[in-house]
């Protein structure tokens, strides 16, 4: 975690604390609710859960409103409760095919085991700004409301829908695949409790990843598919999910494994073109991202970036890069400490310039 | 069973009473008054801090620290290994001695020891406090037997910034933090053994 405190005059920092809380409680429009910023801003506390590596969407949703609308901050918020929870348990090794899926497609393949399922999706909407009243918005999803009721009546999904077969699983079986599966079975790293470096293993680099702020994270991946780094990939995707996925854990008392609750999340699946002198170039590689939430953006980066790392086997510094600098908080934090105090650095920064005109006076002298 | 497990809101409530005891050495912070009405204050920072991956002894509370090691799935382990500490006497100058004050490398490696704190009852000594977080001028009220304690206190705390930090918990739920960067001065006042 990077820097947070802060000293000084404590009744300024109080009466700024103060200003933001009452700033915030104290406004003309109505009070926004939790329910709200789930419904309405889904894709947002989704982010923070992701970024905050909590799973507790109405805790996100709060954590928005306390910090007006600053995803960092409200991230920053929920990473600092987490930090106070006790661990009662850990969870089970999870079958990512025990995910039940509400969007599935695959880029590569047009007919691909189990259908595309576009779900929820703005990928082939033309982006206009609704500029709609507000009368006619709600007029408008009354009558959606209605619709949807006559509708969802008669949709059933079909079990190959919930869970698809992997296009993965069908290019092994074409052996277009490396197969890269280890034969021990490693615990994973914990990012929490340990700060990963390099070189770290790839649990190390993928709960990183996870965890990572989405837009360093995207940030990193165009800088590496777009060549300045001596990379040029050719990427396509097998696999972009939507999916509740089960959170196992054993019971204390009976031993059995039991599902405790359903998180979502985003899944993908890289396919990445071989091409190098020591690669097999006549098959692919898969890199491979998941994080909470609808947030296919990261996931996809996540992806690319996880099978881009394993080809760089440590020539660059892209696995520093990964694991030091794109974790929201590390860099926000290290960046807003430069708003406190820094009176003595300042100072002897000036002491040192006045001593080296002084060195330079003697010497011309 | 005298304990209970902590809701994650009460458990926040008991962590900021002693995050506000360690920011403010020697002032008298409060953990929540409905939670020690309902068990022994002396339990609730080891309801609230430790878990499955945090080890933690209370040698002369045995029923406690079964109660705590059963709702928190924290680990009892000897004293030297334990990362939390309760006791409810003033312990040996031995036990003292003998806890985990981690490394110059790894300093957070120190026990986090949970005493109770029996002031006012008992305090007829007055100690002065220095260090990170104390305004100039704070005391403590203790009783002849923690004085010892705090003595002990200095000595493991001398090679910082190894150390054991300590909050003193009443029975009425009051703490107080001493972290192990609190300098602790004996001093004679008016309400001292010695005057009366």
């Amino acid at each position: 975690m990077g820097y947070v405190s802060a000293r000084g005059g404590l009744d300024a920092i109080r009466a700024a604390e103060s200003l933001v809380r009452t700033k915030r409680l104290v406004s003309e429009s109505n009070w926004l609710e939790e329910d709200q910023i789930l419904d309405k801003l889904r894709l947002l506390v989704d982010r923070v859960m992701s970024e905050a590596g909590l799973w507790d969407p109405r805790l996100a949703s709060k954590a928005i409103r306390q910090s007006e609308g600053d995803a960092t901050e409200a991230v920053h918020l929920l990473r600092a409760y987490r930090s106070t929870l006790p661990r009662f348990a850990y969870s089970e090794a999870i079958d990512a095919d025990d995910a039940t899926v509400m969007r599935r497609i695959v880029p590569a393949f047009q007919r691909v085991p189990g259908n595309q399922l576009l779900g929820r999706s703005v990928d082939y909407t033309a982006r206009f700004l609704e500029r709609t009243g507000d009368d006619d918005a709600r007029e408008e999803a009354e009558k959606l409301r209605a619709a949807q009721t006559e509708e969802s009546r008669d949709i059933e999904p079909a079990s190959e829908e919930i869970a698809p077969r992997r296009l993965m699983e069908l290019l092994r079986e074409m052996d277009m695949l490396v197969d890269r599966r280890l034969e021990d079975d490693p615990e994973p790293f914990d990012i929490t409790r340990t700060p990963a470096r390099p070189p770290a293993p790839r649990s190390a680099l993928l709960s990183s990843m996870a965890r990572a702020d989405t837009g360093a994270l995207v940030n990193q991946w165009y800088r590496n598919i777009l060549g300045p780094d001596g990379y040029l990939h050719e990427v396509t995707l097998g696999e972009v999910r939507h999916a509740n996925m089960p959170l196992n854990v054993r019971h204390p008392v009976t031993g059995e494994t039991v599902t405790i609750m359903q998180v979502r999340v985003s899944e993908v699946e890289a396919i990445e073109d071989l091409e190098g002198v020591e690669e097999d170039r006549s098959r692919f590689d898969v890199g491979y991202g998941l994080c909470f939430g609808h947030n296919e953006r990261k996931a996809i980066a996540m992806a690319n970036l996880d099978i881009a790392c394993h080809r760089d086997a440590g020539r660059t510094q892209l696995e520093q890069s990964l694991l030091l600098t794109t974790d929201a908080l590390d860099s926000a934090g290290f960046l807003e400490h430069l708003k406190l105090p820094h009176y003595v650095t300042f100072r002897s920064m000036i002491e040192r310039k006045i001593a080296v005109r002084k060195a330079r006076q003697r010497r011309d002298a | 069973m005298r304990l209970a497990p902590l809701t994650s809101k009460d458990s926040t409530l008991v962590f900021r009473a002693l995050l506000q005891a360690f920011a403010f050495p020697g002032r008298v912070a409060q953990l929540p008054p409905h939670l020690v009405a309902r068990m022994p204050a002396l339990s609730l920072p080891l309801l609230a801090l430790t878990d499955i991956e945090t080890s933690f002894c209370a040698p002369d509370e045995p029923e406690l620290e079964g109660e705590i090691a059963t709702i928190t799935s924290a680990r009892i382990s000897n004293s030297r290994d334990a990362q939390f500490v309760m006791h409810r006497d003033v312990p040996s100058r031995e036990f003292v001695i003998g806890l985990g004050r981690g490394t110059s490398f790894r300093p957070e490696l120190g026990a986090r020891m949970v005493l109770a704190w029996n002031a006012p009852f008992d305090a007829n000594i007055e100690v002065g406090l220095g260090g990170p977080g104390v305004v100039p001028g704070s005391s403590l009220r203790v009783g002849h037997d923690l004085v010892e304690f705090l003595a002990v206190r200095a000595e493991v705390n001398a090679q910082p910034p190894a150390g054991i930090d300590c909050w003193l918990v009443s029975t009425n739920g009051e703490v107080v933090g001493l972290p192990r960067t609190t300098q602790i001065q004996m001093q004679p006042t008016s309400a001292t053994a010695g005057r009366n």
